[in-house]
């Protein structure tokens, strides 16, 4: 049992990982997705094309240290734009019990925003995601410390501290903040009946930006698995966000958000999942003071083709319905498409 | 059970994030321009119309903008005479303070533009091919959710919105200075003579 609890908290690598333990993995991901509209009033651009390519380097650096390198481009303004992505050095051996990494990552928060985005179980992100960590993710230089409590069962802490300079999607390097970006998740670990698992952590994250502006998430994530001859029968996984946005001496915006994905497995290539996602600001005020309610919710069903671990086909259809007492309801459909690939091998992740 | 345990939880989040402060009274007075509630925040001389506001003072208007952090789209149809401005303040309080200010003024047929957030801004920027003694149509987009407030201004009239056509981009002719602290918006006159003022989704994304 605790060596299953190691490998959940990614102590111990995959075997194809661990196949070559002292030399340099290369690995490349290629991420394609389409956009179509499903009725005429859809803002879907109509186009099918690469949305981000990887170059993933990753070794032992020493008897110590393991080493992470990648560069991603992806399309800004119709052109292919290349960029440092993740860059760390990390060590299970340093600290007993512990993983400790320093670099440039994404952040250990949440379900989605610590895996990259290719290898989701949907095409695009949540709203909650989208509006709290950006398209793909909260990325920031800094260090992270995880610590797995020698307990009866499963606890992990993780600890981070990072740069904080800028959060979601900036242009430039941005301002030294106020208080830089501190997080915490704290996850634990359970079986479930018929040879399940779950994983369930509650999440913190804080900074003050150089305006004095705090933002403050906190949130819970949950992800449920059941596997039968090493095929994922079903899934269920599932994000609840809370933030606080206050400006220096401004009223404080509230806003929750939430997503949650059942996914069943027909056989070990084809499965079907449904996003059921909800965004909503519960502070949204108008002029006079008065709350105005509002809400988004999204129904999207994805259907998804793997004929191996290092490709993916999916095709799903977006539905999202946007709804404020004081204007008519708004209503986005569209066709979305992506085909995702790697080539060489790749490194594992938790659960 | 876990779905009990979940649904617990859910709730414990809400019941501690859902804090509602009290509604505010306001004072402001209200009235309606182009089918949109606005309340009077600086009465000056504004005469004001059903489709018309017309002189010096200020409004707010009444329905928020989605978020601190949304990106949107103001469309803008107005004169100025001669030495007057017309100023839109997005992302806002109800008096129109800690917002984003996207300021047009008039200078013979010459139509500049400054930015100002956070007590700070921009220097003025001539928007070419406007003829400000005429009447003046313009797509305004104010991201908000960007850091600092990404700002794009377009001539409404060619009907193009991406950033090579924009007539202001902040991250190319100058960065803003900042963003809005809120999420109301509002115009204030300078002898000026609004005719429609629209709010929509963002034209343009970088994403």
């Amino acid at each position: 049992m605790q060596f299953r609890w190691l490998m959940m908290a990614g102590f111990i690598s995959s075997p194809v990982w661990a196949q070559d333990p002292s030399g340099l993995k290369i690995s490349a991901s290629v991420d394609l997705v389409g956009s179509y509209k499903a009725d005429q009033k859809s803002t879907a651009e109509d186009k099918f094309a690469p949305r981000e390519a990887e170059i993933i380097l990753t070794a032992p650096i020493d008897a110590t240290f393991d080493g992470m390198l990648s560069f991603a481009a992806h399309q800004e303004e119709g052109e292919a734009v290349s960029e440092l992505h993740e860059a760390y050095i990390r060590s299970s051996r340093l600290i007993p019990r512990s993983n400790i990494r320093a670099g440039q990552f994404f952040l250990g928060l949440g379900r989605l925003n610590r895996l990259h985005r290719h290898e989701w179980p949907i095409i695009v992100a949540p709203k909650v995601h989208e509006a709290f960590f950006g398209e793909e993710g909260a990325l920031d230089s800094g260090i992270e410390y995880s610590y797995l409590a020698p307990l009866p069962f499963f606890l992990e802490t993780t600890l981070g501290v990072t740069n904080g300079f800028t959060y979601g999607h900036a242009h430039d390097e941005g301002e030294k903040p106020k208080k830089p970006t501190h997080y915490a998740r704290i996850a634990t670990y359970f079986d479930l009946p018929a040879q399940g698992g779950a994983q369930i952590a509650l999440n913190y994250l804080s900074r003050t930006d150089a305006e004095s502006t705090t933002t403050t998430l906190t949130g819970l994530d949950f992800t449920a698995k059941w596997r039968e001859a090493g095929v994922l029968q079903y899934l269920v996984q599932s994000e609840i966000w809370h933030r606080t946005l206050t400006p220096d001496g401004g009223t404080s915006e509230e806003t929750l958000g939430a997503y949650v994905l059942p996914q069943y497995a027909f056989d070990a290539q084809l499965s079907l999942g449904i996003l059921i996602d909800y965004l909503s600001v519960l502070s949204l005020k108008d002029a006079a003071g008065n709350t105005v309610d509002n809400s988004i919710l999204g129904v999207v069903p994805t259907l998804t083709y793997k004929a191996s671990e290092f490709s993916t086909l999916r095709v799903a259809y977006n539905h999202s319905q946007t709804q404020r007492e004081d204007q008519a309801d708004s209503t986005e459909k569209r066709l979305e498409l992506q085909a995702t690939f790697i080539m060489g091998a790749h490194p594992a992740h938790d659960f | 059970m876990q779905k009990a345990s979940f649904l617990i939880t859910l709730a414990v989040l809400t019941a501690t994030g859902c804090k509602k402060d009290d509604d505010k009274e306001t004072s402001l007075i209200q009235d309606s321009f182009n089918n949109q509630s606005y309340y009077l925040v600086e009465p000056g001389n504004l005469e004001r119309g059903p489709s018309q506001l017309l002189g010096t003072g200020a409004v707010v208007m009444a329905a928020p903008l989605n978020s601190i952090l949304s990106q949107d789209n103001f469309g803008l149809e107005f004169t100025l005479a001669e030495g007057g401005s017309l100023a839109l303040i997005t992302h806002s309080t109800n008096g129109l303070e800690q917002g984003l200010t996207v300021q047009f003024d008039r200078t013979g047929t010459e139509l500049s533009t400054s930015i100002k957030a956070d007590g700070s801004g921009t220097s003025d920027h001539v928007l070419e091919g406007i003829d400000a003694s005429g009447t003046i149509t313009l797509a305004v987009d104010v991201h908000n959710n960007e850091t600092p407030a990404h700002v794009l201004i377009w001539n409404a009239a060619a009907g193009s919105y991406d950033e090579e056509a924009a007539l202001y981009n902040s991250e190319r002719d100058e960065e803003a200075p900042g963003q809005g602290q809120a999420n109301l918006w509002g115009l204030v006159l300078r002898n000026a003579d609004l005719k429609a003022v629209t709010l929509d989704a963002a034209k343009f994304s970088d994403e």
